[in-house]
């Protein structure tokens, strides 16, 4: 569905962010992306919604191609009308309007009654009926996350981009969250990208996983072989072989052997 | 007693053309951002088009004005096109200055055209007054007062029952979150300003038949019409028609009967006074939108 062909992107001409990236997102599957603060994972779900255009980047080399049509020079406009819709980081709703609102937002580019879809983000998002005609700038950070994600159901993608969707969340809701995306997944049939931190929640839903350093994907299997690679465990699980205290020179040692981390 | 009485009906109705004025200006930020210098600039050429058109070349007053309407959006159009685009990103403190530069530009374009004059429309609304009372009432100010809560109502029901109205709105809190909806920014910018400077050319008209065509017209814009905008609250429809209403009524009031006793210009000043005495109290305005902050 969605494949990523040795990507360069480049913001403001100059500043270099991801050096060569290639992946791919099959049809209505759950892919995650992970990595450190820097490595560029943003910058990959940017590139592919178009909304590098908002930020002085652009596409400097190879090629994104969604369902066999090329969408690394499209407008995010055009982008958003074949079906790709970003959920941006940082939980951006639209503070003054109300939730209903930003919800009807969410589908702006859809013609006819939006009774129905709106109806389908409440079943997953109880909460949000409650909150219904509430001022979205005033909602906490959980039920803004469910929120924007809801927006982002409205609009029906094909393949949905989720930026750090548990970022800042309590593990419960982030749970929570996880939980209604991967039910999300199952019923509409959406794929869907997740770039995230917490990489146990991430893995914990997805297929397939890529790891990315410093603008280049160094891993990619299946998820739960990630879940178990022992580097992977090390530096994105928190879980550590070694035995006793950590022993930061075995561990600077150890990293140097492994090049994709340099 | 009756006095009063008509230093109020004459508030109100002069409110409601700063309203009809400070509904383009609050139109053109609730979609943009932007404090549109230029807006007193456009009303004035507007009138002055008005009066090209059916004094130089002799065309029908109607028919005037609906072409002058017809340039006010193409010209909101153009703006988009020419100014707003291109800054597209940057502060927007560059394009209030632009639109600064831009009613400076329309001021001297104006004075090249037409010279330093002032003249008058022809008579297209009859200037005979209406009775209620005590009170005597031009007809000019009903017509305007009466066009003014049209255009409001259309605004009003297209801000919150359109997809157009709903565009504006997500666009005017958040570019990238628009743009990341499919909106097309762009467009938005467009349609509103065209909205907008199609607003001045009425105003521009109805002022220009309620006093004079003249350069003096654009004053309109900042001293009038932009204490009008921030009393009633930056983002506010309602608050631009309230807002008018209220420095309306003072300006006529406090102007009745403070004139003679200080020779005159007391009324200039107090829309003024009034937005000193609500940035004091209540910066957002009337009907503003208080920035959301969470603790």
């Amino acid at each position: 569905m969605l494949v990523m062909n040795a990507v360069e992107v480049k913001y403001l001409d100059v500043i270099l962010v991801l050096r060569g990236v290639t992946l791919e997102v099959a049809d209505g599957k759950i892919v995650a992306l992970l990595g450190a603060n820097g490595a560029g994972k943003s910058s990959v779900l940017k590139a592919t919604s178009g909304l590098l255009a908002t930020e002085q980047g652009k596409v400097t080399d190879g090629s994104i191609v969604f369902n066999s049509v090329r969408i690394d020079r499209m407008m995010p406009e055009d982008i958003v009308r074949r079906g790709i819709v970003q959920v941006i980081e940082e939980r951006k709703v639209l503070e003054h309007l109300s939730v209903e609102q930003n919800l009807r937002g969410g589908a702006i580019l859809r013609k006819g009654e939006l009774r129905s879809d709106i109806n389908m983000v409440y079943d997953y998002f109880p909460r949000l009926k409650q909150l219904r005609h509430a001022t979205a700038g005033y909602l906490s950070g959980g039920e803004q996350q469910m929120l924007v994600v809801g927006r982002a159901m409205m609009a029906r993608p094909k393949l949905m981009l989720l930026d750090e969707p548990a970022m800042g969340l309590a593990p419960l809701l982030t749970k929570e969250i996880f939980e209604m995306l991967k039910r999300y997944n199952g019923e509409q049939k959406a794929a869907m990208l997740i770039v995230e931190q917490n990489a146990r929640a991430a893995l914990s839903i997805a297929e397939y996983g890529y790891v990315m350093e410093n603008g280049r994907v160094v891993l990619e299997a299946p998820a739960a072989k990630l879940a178990s690679n022992p580097d992977v465990k090390e530096f994105y699980l928190g879980l550590s072989e070694l035995e006793g205290k950590k022993n930061y020179r075995e561990v600077k040692h150890y990293r140097r052997r492994k090049r994709w981390l340099s | 007693m009756d006095k009063l009485l008509q230093f109020l009906a004459n508030g109100i109705m002069i409110g409601g053309i700063y309203g009809l004025v400070a509904l383009g200006l609050v139109l053109i930020y609730k979609s943009s951002r932007v404090l549109n210098l230029a807006h007193g600039g456009f009303l004035m050429i507007f009138g002055w088009l008005c009066w090209s058109f059916t004094e130089q070349i002799g065309m029908n007053i109607w028919l005037s004005i609906v072409l002058v309407i017809v340039v006010s959006i193409l010209a909101g159009l153009g703006v988009e096109r020419v100014m707003l685009r291109p800054l597209i990103g940057q502060p927007i403190l560059a394009v209030i200055i632009a639109t600064l530069a831009l009613g400076y530009l329309l001021e001297g374009i104006a004075i090249m055209a037409w010279g330093a004059n002032t003249k008058g429309l022809p008579e297209f609304i009859p200037h005979s007054a209406i009775w209620l009372g005590p009170v005597a009432i031009p007809q000019h100010y009903i017509w305007s007062f009466g066009i003014a809560l049209v255009l409001f109502g259309i605004l009003m029901y297209s801000f919150r029952y359109t997809k157009m109205g709903l565009g504006m709105q997500i666009v005017s809190e958040d570019q990238q979150v628009a743009r990341s909806l499919g909106i097309s920014v762009k467009s938005v910018f467009a349609q509103s300003w065209a909205f907008a400077l199609a607003i001045a050319a009425i105003s521009g008209i109805l002022y220009a038949a309620l006093h004079a065509v003249s350069n003096f017209n654009l004053l309109v814009g900042i001293n009038k019409a932009l204490p009008v905008m921030i009393l009633g609250g930056l983002e506010s429809l309602p608050g631009a028609l309230v807002g008018g209403l209220i420095v309306g009524i003072f300006e006529s009031i406090g102007g009745g009967y403070i004139d003679p006793l200080v020779g005159g210009g007391f009324s200039d000043i107090v829309p003024l006074i009034l937005m000193l005495i609500i940035l004091l109290v209540r910066p957002y305005g009337i009907f503003g939108w208080k920035r959301i902050e969470r603790i």
